[in-house]
């Protein structure tokens, strides 16, 4: 250790015949330390930061004899490219749903499944599922996608091609053979891509300074299922949704917080056993998308034979996706004969839904009969208060029927007494006063 | 901002407006100097000298300023600028790094927003990022540049990106805004990580500002130097090659440190061309009243009497005390003795950290409308908020440095005209050796900011984010780090498996980070948490004050008397674990005051080593290793107002504020201490005296500023002992000397301090020797408590009483 001794003996040569600033610990001269002594310091503090660590114990894992691994390395132009590919024929089906199912997709159903219009002249034979594993959920310029995974149909098969980083700084062919793929996509498909692989391809691209494939639509399944399925489910992950629309529970499978330090010691050491779960378990995940694409579209498609959701409340949440995007028909297809037999809350929401889409269909007899089911079956005041004061204004407004309407807002005012409240009794006293003068 | 003072100038004209009351004589400031001398004030003044005024330095707009902005400057009645101001555009136009080192107030901001606006004004697409050390700071320049961008017809927009920005304007700011204003944590942790979906901002980045240069020294300092150098990466990875300029305030050494702090030499623009008025520079010391006891006058009450004579005399004027406490405490009496006068209280507002940002932004605005008539404050008004400039500063005790005061004084002087910079000595040993010696705020040298971006613990951590950032190819560099330095850093991280070396297509090596962590969140640039405590107020459940974690303990304790914008509050609960204090609104006729306890115990011994400088010599043991630093606060005193009698006690039962880091250590033989043949306190004393000049000595070598290394005088051998406070005196008490790391876990100054434990005391000496002072000062061993007037406990010659010890260590002078 030079550097400090030297910063220090520069200390004692403020100079003879100098006074030293009394408040000051003596402004030395400044000259730079000669440039070689400031590293060797700098070095040699390093060596001993080194011995100390290793004094307390920090070994260095022993590389390993390489394991195989499925697929194969190709040699682009880029540097290799390790490719592992599964071909399997149309006609072939994954948890009970056959793939050529997938080119079958009613567009205008995954619009709605989207509350996208865009979707609607989407072509589903040219979907590109898209799905990552990454060294870390952090994100930023330091997460690095080591397995990046597309399933997409060509000709007469179903392809899942899964591209395995075998070692840091060999991305750009994975980066490259993406842009091919995703070139003559309809519409890019993903669990969370949105907000996470998506993201963190762009930045890979800038990172390798390649050009960002243009992707035409984005269509990120997390969002409509959780529309759909939040009422039911705490948590709509890939494993839950899977498990609630294609009846699969995965065995074995690993968990995501495990893969990155699998990988990360597979690239140390040459070989991790988990590499390979790791590799089924992204395989997996790819294979589910299409799947859920078909499900999803049949709930939301307008064909009488196509798939309904059995669970009253996620059929309730269909009904109400269907009317956010403008079909009334669909979402009264939810909800008819499902509200027979069916008491308190579902009955009272589904109701009031039944009275909307009554509503705009013009029909008042059916709205008003909806409306008072909603208040019958209301499960508690808060939603009492709400049907009552939703029948007072169809009554007065629509219906016209002043006397019914006055009694309706009477009931009203005797749960929550407002200003609001107070004048509208006011005014259907008057109203019904002239009607009953006339 | 373009230099407003300029064009509002004039002696009095602030203050000459209906806001005057009709009854008060208008004195101005050499009326209150008059007067003091009339009423034999003078006898207790210790310095009074005149500083002469300097005629301003003008240039004409330079010629190749872009038409839209001489345009706006026009319209703004600016058609020249300081000479300052016309050098830094030239040189920052030639593509010059420099930094501007010029007194507060002298226009510095326009130094570095000229050049920035004209190359917004020639080229749509430039981009420029602005650092400053507080949001607050950034705040204050956003309104000001977008005002400036909007009268020169720019649409450029600036947008200050912190924790407090919202997603929206997020991605607003990446995408389209010209400007950027941060602050050098979110740099760090949240821009530089994710530089890709900053792509268009960095390829384009063409001057990096860092303002309040000065404030980046030590630790602090080390670090920013290293975001840097990480940035500098960033940038030409994306093709661009930022200009930074700087500016600092007064300090001694601003060409050094700003080409420390960017790896390469800059150029200095130090030469004001503002002009300023004449200045008194006045030194008071209060009077010893008890002259038995040596008890001098308060100095909170005679910074008040003074200033409250100012503020009578409409002289717009500043306090600066050294506390929250103190700046409230003053507050107080002075609202109150100017009320007999009927000048509005609220004419008289308090500033410092701790008020919510609408508080401050209504001070400010008052402070530059001239509603607020005198404001008290501490540190926080040091740095560049704009409040205009007032005729006067009252420093209420002084401020720890000389780079300190002049900052502080800075902010007094009108550009015609009369100022007064006063200082109020306090009894504090420092105070009182200013006070005695006080030609030395004329003559002293000013303080120099030190940095250490090469810091081994420092620079690792920088080194991560940047592999991070970006995949190290073995024969870049870093900053100016030397390239086999790198390599073997870089060997160093792979070694602990969080970066991995992997060939490249260029047959050389690349190392790539290898692990799952962000490493820029594990990295704190400073010290102190930021996580805030609220205060409540209980009548009226509102917020009224928030409270970083370490202020938390001493000033919202339950029972605490908290002083707030002049009111006092007791605090009735303190809700620790949800952040909270509640507080009640009360009139006591007392303030409390908390009691610290520090205590430092060694949890493991890394290394140790005997001192044995020669065979006659006593024998210390020297040590390296972890320590818990224990901080608590044991109680609370009730101090009366106005007199300032000591009416009571309280306990305090509060968690202990606990650091592990790392120390080195020197432990002095109890045998030794025992047969010196004088009494132990004196030993002690000196060693206490010794620790003082030890801890000077290693902050010079360490390049780091003084606060990052913590000195206690203590014993080792026995954790539950108080560390030698007035001296321990049970058996088994081997005086220990620590000095520690102030950043939690260590940064490494221990082991150098260990490796260099022999050197040290070598410098230690020379040190004490070389000082020029009589019997101890500041500089040296620290004055003697003797002259203080609290305790008269020392005698004669402590000085030589630390070289005798060194001598008995066997320290001898260097050759």
């Amino acid at each position: 250790m030079m550097s400090l001794g030297r910063k220090l003996s520069r200390l004692g040569s403020a100079g003879p015949g100098t006074k030293p600033a009394a408040l000051v610990a003596h402004a030395e001269p400044d000259d730079a330390p000669a440039e070689d002594d400031r590293w060797d310091a700098f070095r040699s503090a390093l060596r001993r930061k080194a011995t100390r660590e290793q004094a307390r114990g920090l070994a260095r894992t022993a590389a390993r004899a390489p394991m195989v691994l499925p697929g194969e390395t190709l040699e682009t132009e880029d540097g290799p490219l390790h490719r592992i590919l599964d071909v399997q024929s149309l006609d072939a089906s994954y948890q009970g749903v056959v793939h050529r199912s997938v080119t079958r997709v009613d567009a205008s159903a995954l619009a709605r499944f989207a509350l996208d219009d865009s979707f609607g002249d989407v072509d589903p034979a040219r979907l590109v599922f898209l799905d990552t594993e990454t060294t870390g959920l952090a994100g930023g310029a330091g997460t690095v996608p080591f397995l990046v995974g597309v399933a997409y149909i060509e000709g007469d098969s179903m392809i899942v091609e899964q591209w395995l980083l075998r070692r840091f700084g060999q991305e750009a062919p994975i980066l490259r053979r993406l842009a091919e793929v995703l070139e003559n996509a309809s519409a890019l498909v993903t669990y969370n891509g949105k907000s996470f692989d998506w993201p963190l391809l762009r930045a890979r691209y800038v990172l390798a300074r390649l050009p960002l494939p243009r992707i035409a639509r984005h269509l990120d399944l997390v969002h409509g299922a959780r529309r759909v399925l939040s009422a039911r489910l705490d948590s709509v992950r890939l494993r839950d949704v899977e498990r609630e629309l294609l009846a699969f529970t995965r065995r074995g499978d690993i968990d995501g917080s495990e893969i990155p330090e699998v990988f990360l010691e597979f690239q140390r050491t040459g070989s991790h056993p988990d590499m390979l779960r790791v590799i089924e378990h992204h395989a997996l995940d790819l294979r589910a998308l299409p799947a859920l694409v078909v499900r999803f579209a049949s709930w939301m498609g307008t064909s009488e034979d196509g798939a309904r959701p059995d669970d009253a409340r996620d059929r309730l949440a269909c009904a109400r996706v269907g009317a956010r995007a403008g079909h009334d028909e669909l979402s009264r297809r939810f909800v008819t004969g499902m509200l027979e037999g069916a008491a308190g809350e579902l009955a009272s929401v589904g109701a009031l839904l039944e009275a909307k889409q009554a509503r705009r269909a013009g029909d008042v007899d059916a709205e008003r009969s909806a409306l008072e089911r909603a208040v019958e079956q209301a499960p508690d005041e808060d939603v009492r208060h709400h049907a009552l004061v939703t029948l007072a204004k169809h009554l007065e407004h629509r219906a016209k029927d002043f006397v019914a309407a006055l009694e309706v807002a009477r009931r009203a005012h005797g749960l929550v007494e407002d200003d609001v409240s107070a004048r509208r009794l006011e005014r259907l006293a008057r109203r019904s006063a002239r009607g009953r003068g006339r | 901002m373009y230099s407003r003072a300029r064009m509002t100038d004039g002696p009095s004209e602030r203050f000459s407006d209906a806001k005057r009351k009709p009854w008060a004589r208008s004195l101005g400031l050499s009326g209150v100097l008059a007067k003091w001398e009339s009423d034999g004030l003078i006898r207790d003044i210790t310095l009074a000298e005149k500083l002469e005024p300097k005629e301003g330095s003008y240039a004409v707009l330079p010629e190749g300023l872009h038409p839209k902005l001489s345009a706006s400057l026009v319209a703004r009645g600016l058609d020249t600028l300081y000479s300052h101001q016309a050098a830094s555009f030239e040189l920052a136009r030639a593509g010059r790094d420099l930094v501007v080192a010029t007194p507060t107030a002298s226009g510095k901001s326009l130094c570095y927003n000229l050049p920035i606006l004209d190359a917004l004004a020639r080229d749509e697409s430039a981009r420029a990022l602005y650092l400053f050390p507080t949001k607050a700071l950034a705040r204050d320049q956003e309104e000001a540049l977008r005002r400036q961008l909007e009268e020169a017809g720019l649409s450029h927009g600036a947008i200050t990106y912190d924790g407090d920005t919202p997603g929206d304007a997020r991605r607003a700011a990446r995408e389209r805004s010209g400007v950027i204003l941060t602050n050098p944590d979110m740099l760090h942790a949240g821009i530089l990580p994710h530089h890709a979906s900053w792509a268009r901002f960095f390829s384009n980045l063409r001057y990096v500002v860092i303002d309040e240069l000065h404030t980046y020294r030590g630790v602090f300092g080390s670090h920013l130097a290293n975001v840097v150098r990480r940035l500098e990466r960033v940038a030409r990875f994306h093709g661009a090659k930022p200009v930074y300029l700087m500016a600092s305030a007064t300090i001694g050494n601003p060409e050094e440190h700003a080409s420390r702090m960017i790896g390469r030499p800059v150029a200095l623009v130090g030469e004001s061309g503002a002009p300023h008025g004449s200045r008194r520079v006045v030194v008071y010391n209060p009077p010893v009243i008890n002259a038995e006891l040596g008890v001098r006058a308060s100095y909170l009450k005679t910074a008040v009497r003074l200033a409250a004579d100012l503020v009578e005399a409409d002289v717009p004027t500043i306090v600066f005390g050294q506390s929250r406490n103190g700046v409230e405490t003053m507050l107080k009496y002075l609202r109150d003795r100017l009320a007999k006068n009927h000048i509005d209280p609220e004419s008289i507002q308090a500033y410092r950290g701790g008020y919510l940002p609408e508080t401050r932004r209504r001070i400010e605005a008052g402070l530059r409308s001239g509603d607020v008539r005198c404001v008290v404050s501490t540190s926080a008004l040091e740095l560049g908020i704009d409040i205009g400039s007032l005729d006067a500063v009252v420093c209420a005790g002084y401020p720890g440095s000389m780079a300190g005061l002049w900052q502080r004084w800075g902010r007094a002087g009108r550009r015609r005209g009369e100022s007064l910079a006063l200082l109020v000595a306090s009894s504090a040993p420092v105070d009182q050796y200013v006070a005695l010696d006080p030609e030395i705020v004329l003559r002293a040298a000013i303080e120099h900011a030190r940095i250490d971006p090469d810091n081994v613990e420092i620079l690792i951590q920088h080194l991560k984010c940047a592999t991070f950032e970006l995949p190290f190819d073995a024969r870049e560099t870093f900053g100016d780090l030397e390239q086999i330095a790198l390599v073997e850093a870089l060997e160093f991280l792979a070694g602990h498996q969080v970066v991995s070396r992997a060939p490249n297509r260029h047959g050389g090596d690349t190392y790539h980070w290898a692990s799952d962590a962000y490493p820029a969140s594990a990295v704190s640039l400073r010290t102190v948490g930021w996580d805030n405590f609220v205060v409540i107020d209980r009548d009226g459940d509102r917020t009224i004050a928030e409270m970083d974690f370490r202020s938390t303990h001493t000033m919202l304790h339950e029972q605490a008397i908290y002083q707030h914008e002049g009111e006092q509050y007791q605090v009735e609960a303190l809700d620790f674990e949800n952040h909270k204090a509640y507080v009640r609104k009360v009139e006591p006729d007392y303030y409390t005051t908390a009691m610290t306890h520090t205590k430092v115990s060694v949890l493991h011994v890394d290394e140790s080593a005997e001192i044995a400088l020669d065979s006659r010599s006593a024998v210390l043991q020297a040590g390296l290793g972890e320590v818990s630093v224990v901080e608590k606060v044991v109680g609370y005193k009730k101090i009366k107002f106005h007199s300032h009698e000591n009416v009571g006690y309280g306990e305090v039962h509060l968690p202990e504020m606990q650091m592990h880091t790392t120390s080195y250590w020197l432990t002095v033989p109890e045998d030794f201490v025992r047969t010196r043949g004088e009494p132990r306190p004196v030993v002690i004393d000196a060693l206490r005296g010794m620790s003082k000049a030890m801890h000077t000595v290693a902050a010079i070598g360490l390049m780091i500023d003084p606060r990052d290394l913590g000195r206690t005088l203590g014993d080792r051998s026995d954790a539950d002992l108080p560390p030698g406070k007035g001296g321990g005196d049970g058996p088994g008490f081997d005086p220990t000397i620590f000095l520690y790391d102030q950043t939690p876990g260590g940064i490494g100054l221990g082991p150098r301090l260990f490796d260099e434990r022999e050197t040290l005391l070598v410098r230690t000496r020379s040190l004490v020797e070389a000082c020029p002072c009589t019997d101890g000062c500041p500089s040296c061993i620290g004055p003697d408590a003797g002259t203080t007037g609290a305790v008269q406990t020392e005698v004669d010659g402590r000085k030589s009483r630390v070289l005798e010890l060194l001598r008995a260590f066997g320290v001898t002078a260097v050759q």
